[in-house]
């Protein structure tokens, strides 16, 4: 049974000069039931500032071709609590499995479930924000940009990586890590008629973000370039793929590992020392999230006719996308099956055949590159084209106004890093995203 | 002008989970659970919380032991993990501290270095709070001492276990908490190992109760003793005295002697065989089997043998302690489905390998030797309809002994119900031409003359070509009988079957090597022919110890098929280098003419083995030597 409750405190108080200066300040204490009384509640203040520059006599004498601009500043923290409730309790639940007795009777047992964190309390984050938005050329053209550093603090996560397994312990959540993320977002567009029979509008932004651990849970002994400190959240420590055998030759010729042959993935031997092992393992950065994502809009006016295109895309993003079956059960993709290395096709695409997990390289065992997918791609969103009637034709039918309009979403990829499955859904056992089509039309009476 | 517009606003938010009205909100408890202090407060809590440390022998799994979809006896000689095969990287030569395979994760979790050692928290826990939990009368104060007796016992099997898998370890008695210092702890030598574990049994047996006085399946004075039998025997063994690393504390005796170690394992079994623990026997008679037995006695002897690991009530004399299992509910054992044959829509998985296969002898004793009619031809054994009908042990599952039919599903052996194959196992192939032909002609001969036949042939219901299931078929051409429940429908129903931790046919097989090896031939293969005769055997007599040895082994691998004890023997003889072999398939061929072939595929791999030597140990996981690096690794591992 699961019980939450959390109790909070709100406070804003907003301040506004003729519409130059903005001011706001939002005070919250929130309270959880999953901490003690002691570090029950945590305060998190927020600022935000702004100035619309554009309005003093300053500005309008000297930029006036900057018609808007707008001076955003903001501060804020927050605080987050995951995990399950009473981690700072020994905490002891009941379950049933032993059957006791020769008239096999089924015992209730009771076993611990976590040990106690005395201390546990918020995750806290502080939000620094600097921004503008500006309007020039009589709002012809627009250009916005955003950019943040937060630094999220008392991560709650165990120690689990540097306590040995011979303590027993099961850790709970400890407030440890840090966590630093900083990006920006800018957004720009043109916006016109062009003539009285042509008009346009074209616009784009671009968004990147990147987060760093500071601080986080480290075996005692680990290679530099396996400490998670300085990389991503989240990076995941795989073996780098960074080929096939083809032969005998090149499983002589490279450090493998024990009992590799020819058709077997090759792990680079990262540290140089001519031996494979976990050692070699690297961390493998942008596996949470793609750190950059971008987007083109137009839209085109001529006469009566109008397009809107939409296109959206992603950077580099790595997804392991075996959850399911690659070979593990009965069943592969067919792009695997027409393409593996075999004795008489050794310059395949893909890995030997293998059965369930047995080969070194399976991701269950030894988990490396080879299983992952670069999501990068661009799509061809959506895109609309209208037709209006001309007002002339439909005054002699007696309708107001009426339009047709053929559109279609996800129409296609302009770029895919990988070929075999839509990156976007980045999952080979899930559909595509559904291309759909539709023809319509709008009358106004 | 000025305008100030000054906005102040006020909340109070609740988010409400799963309760109703209640004055403080936050100053709730958990009502699904106790805290440590309610838990020792009251002593059927405490028996509450030993029954997860009994649950938690096996790491926490529903099997809790050795019955299990991947057997530890897959990971020796004599049986086949079909489905994970290169997982059992023991077998490979593979296994090292960055890829354990099966005994790096949750698949062995009885000798599994975390799961032991959070079964070992468990057990500390109760150990350091059970002198405090008040009693109210002489029956509590009783109960809560077998508690105490109980939980030392659990302690000491999984040390035991993690001990004959790594040698000397860590050595905790006490409950650690977030600010030790776990840097600090270093690994035990095997003799003080040893002696650790002694001081938890001696006390344990003193504290147990026997059998009779206690419910079945809590440890008992004779499952204590018979653990020590267990761990003593181990010792004594060739691979921890001097064997391999002769001169490496952690893994070899430095101190004291083998003959010394010899004496006291075989006392620790012979105060069982005295009975001094409680009333232990062999299941069935121990008198000399007739000679020239029937087929009706050999199949009543098997009976004997099959029925003795399908104990679902009250346990006979030979269990000394084990696991209890329901259908549905409590833990689990699902023997059937994982073991079965694919033809009853079964996973077929731990299979018996044709050199196990080969090795139970004929009724009468004598071995099996598999080119009695064809001298020097090891591949292959066939004949014709009349040739099998004049001299029936041509079929070579004719005439083999009883444990045989017991342990071993082959092709024609009888099981469950299935009116197409006459309630029969089906693991061979029907080739719908004459076979006449192909007969004397040699393997490749014969494979390619199969081949060419491939359209004409057709796999019968428990094979890799059936038309049910196929990948689940056999690979070896045999699946487990051991420890399969002939009643059950594996698909729908769970085993119910007892798993037998302890019995006493291992006591009297440590009491024989010792005796053995200590020179005392006879008195060993006397404990050796109870066995023999229990199975429907004929004793064996030498004054022969090199003789006596080979087959008290023998005897040994038959008798405990399945159980995982070989595992631990291949290690403990040090004879892994002969044990693990490449395997090949056997596989059996009808023709329409009558004629039978039964072809030991030497042409192809059914598994392929390699032995390292650095193997006879488990390393300590990469992981955990990064979290402790004062943790000396096991010789030859990095």
């Amino acid at each position: 049974m699961n019980i939450y409750a959390r109790s909070s405190w709100i406070g804003r108080l907003n301040y506004n000069f003729q519409g130059k200066y903005l001011a706001e300040f939002i005070f919250r204490r929130d309270g959880s039931l999953k901490f003690p009384p002691k570090s029950r509640w945590g305060n998190f203040p927020g600022l935000l500032l702004g100035w619309r520059a554009s309005e003093e006599p300053f500005w309008q004498a000297n930029l006036a071709a900057i018609n808007y601009f707008k001076l955003k500043l903001s501060y804020g923290e927050m605080g987050m609590d995951p995990g399950a409730a009473f981690q700072y309790i020994n905490k002891y639940t009941l379950g049933t499995g032993m059957t006791i007795g020769s008239d096999r009777e089924v015992k209730t047992k009771i076993s611990q479930a976590s040990l106690a964190n005395p201390n546990i309390t918020w995750e806290k984050q502080k939000t620094y924000n600097i921004g503008f938005e500006s309007e020039f050329l009589d709002n012809a053209f627009f250009f916005n940009a955003d950019v943040f550093y937060n630094r999220r603090s008392d991560i709650l996560t165990s120690r689990n990586a540097s306590v040995p397994d011979y303590s027993g312990l099961a850790l709970p959540d400890e407030n440890i890590a840090i966590v630093d993320n900083k990006g920006f977002e800018l957004e720009g567009g043109y916006n016109s008629s062009v003539s009285k029979e042509w008009m346009i509008t074209v616009s784009g932004n671009i968004g990147w973000s990147k987060n760093e651990v500071v601080f986080m849970d480290e075996p005692e002994r680990a290679v530099p370039w396996q400490r998670r400190t300085g990389h991503a959240y989240g990076a995941d420590l795989v073996y780098n793929a960074i080929g096939i055998f083809r032969t005998e030759a090149d499983v002589a010729g490279y450090p493998h590992w024990n009992g590799a042959k020819p058709g077997d993935v090759i792990f680079e031997d990262y540290n140089g020392d001519g031996v494979i092992n976990s050692e070699d393992r690297i961390l493998l950065d942008k596996t949470d999230f793609p750190t950059t994502f971008y987007g083109v809009k137009l839209d085109l006016n001529y006469k009566n006719w109008g397009l809107s295109i939409l296109v959206q895309g992603q950077g580099d993003y790595y997804v392991s996308s075996i959850s399911g079956n690659r070979g593990i059960g009965q069943n592969v993709y067919s792009w695997m099956a027409t393409d593996y290395w075999t004795p008489e096709t050794t310059q395949a695409t893909n890995a030997r055949p293998f059965h369930r997990g047995d080969q070194y390289w399976s991701y269950i065992s030894n988990s490396s590159t080879y299983w992952y997918d670069n999501m990068a791609y661009a799509r061809l969103k959506n895109a609309v084209l209208r037709y209006k009637f001309p007002d002339t034709w439909m005054d002699q039918v007696g309708i107001a106004g009426a339009s047709l309009f053929l559109s279609g979403n996800n129409l296609f990829l302009i770029y895919s890093k990988q070929k075999n499955y839509d990156p976007e859904i980045a999952d080979p056992e899930s559909y595509p995203a559904m291309k759909t089509f539709a023809l319509g039309a709008y009358i106004t009476f | 002008m000025r305008t100030h517009i000054l906005l102040f606003s006020l909340a109070f938010l609740f988010t409400i989970g799963l309760f109703s009205c209640q004055t403080d909100l936050l100053e709730q408890k958990p009502v699904d659970s106790f805290n440590e202090e309610t838990l020792f407060d009251d002593i059927n809590l405490v028996e509450a919380f030993l029954w997860q440390c009994y649950d938690d022998m096996g790491g926490g799994r529903e099997e809790v032991l050795g019955m299990r979809e991947d057997l530890l006896s897959s990971s020796t000689d004599e049986l086949l993990n079909i489905h994970r095969a290169g997982q059992i990287n023991f077998l490979k030569g593979t296994l090292t501290s960055d890829d354990m395979g099966h005994f790096g994760n949750w698949r062995f979790g009885f000798l599994n270095w975390s799961y032991m050692y959070n079964s070992i928290k468990n057990v500390n826990t109760l150990l350091s709070n059970i002198d405090e939990v008040p009693v109210s009368n002489s029956e509590e104060e009783k109960l809560l001492a077998q508690i105490k007796a109980e939980a030392l016992f659990i302690r000491a099997f999984n040390y035991t276990n993690l001990l004959r898998s790594y040698g000397g370890v860590v050595l905790v008695d006490k409950k650690f908490e977030l600010d030790d210092d776990l840097t600090a702890q270093k690994r035990a030598t095997l003799n003080e190992t040893v002696d650790f574990i002694l001081m938890d049994l001696e006390q344990s047996i003193s504290g147990l109760p026997l059998k009779n006085d206690t419910e079945q399946g809590r440890a008992t004075k004779g499952a204590a003793a018979a653990l020590k039998s267990r761990l003593l025997s181990f010792v004594a063994g060739e691979l921890t005295n001097g064997g391999y690393a002769p001169s490496n504390p952690l893994v070899s005796f430095q101190e004291g002697n083998r003959q010394q170690r010899l004496e006291d394992a075989k006392q620790a079994a012979k105060s069982i065989i005295d009975q001094n623990y409680g009333t232990y026997a062999l299941a069935g008679s121990t008198e000399d089997p007739p000679e020239n037995m029937t087929e009706d006695e050999v199949q009543s002897y098997a009976q004997v043998y099959y029925d003795l690991f399908m104990q679902k009530g009250a346990w006979n004399d030979e269990v000394i302690w084990g696991i209890q299992y329901l259908n549905k509910q409590g833990n689990r054992a699902r023997n059937n489905l994982y073991w079965g044959p694919n033809g009853y829509n079964n996973w077929g998985n731990n299979e018996p390998l044709e050199s196990m296969v080969r090795k139970f002898e004929m009724k009468d004793g004598r071995p099996f030797e598999w080119d009695r009619f064809d001298e020097g031809n090891m591949v292959y054994r066939e004949f014709t309809n009349a040739q099998l009908l004049a001299e029936p042990e041509r079929n070579p599952y004719v005439g083999r002994e009883p444990r045989f039919y017991a342990y071993v599903l082959f092709d024609g052996a009888p099981w469950q119900e299935r009116a197409a194959t006459n309630d029969k196992i089906e693991a061979s192939y029907f080739v719908d031409a004459p076979g006449a032909d192909l007969l004397g002609k040699g393997l490749s001969e014969k494979n390619n003359a199969i081949d060419q036949l491939e359209p004409l042939i057709t796999g019968g219901y428990d094979t890799r070509s059936a038309a049910n299931q196929a990948w689940n078929g056999t690979k070896t051409g045999y699946y487990l009988r051991k420890m399969l429940d002939i009643g059950l429908n594996g698909e729908q129903n769970n085993n119910e079957n007892s798993w037998l931790e302890f019995r006493y046919a291992e006591v009297l097989l440590d009491y024989a090597e010792a005796c053995i090896e200590l020179g005392e031939v006879q008195e060993g293969l006397n404990a050796v022919n109870q066995i023999r005769n229990r199975a429907g055997l004929p004793d064996r007599v030498t004054n022969d110890q090199a003789k006596a040895r080979e087959w008290y082994r023998h005897e040994r691998m038959i008798e405990m098929l399945a159980e995982g004890d070989r595992w631990y023997m291949i290690r403990k003889w040090m004879i892994a280098d002969d044990a693990v072999q490449n395997h090949h398939p056997m596989k059996v061929y009808h023709f329409n003419d009558g004629v039978s072939m039964y072809i030991h595929n030497t042409d192809v791999l059914a598994d392929e083995r390699i032995w390292e030597d650095r193997q006879y140990w488990l390393p300590i996981s990469i992981v955990e030597l990064n979290k402790a690096p004062q943790l000396e690794q096991n010789p030859g591992y990095e």
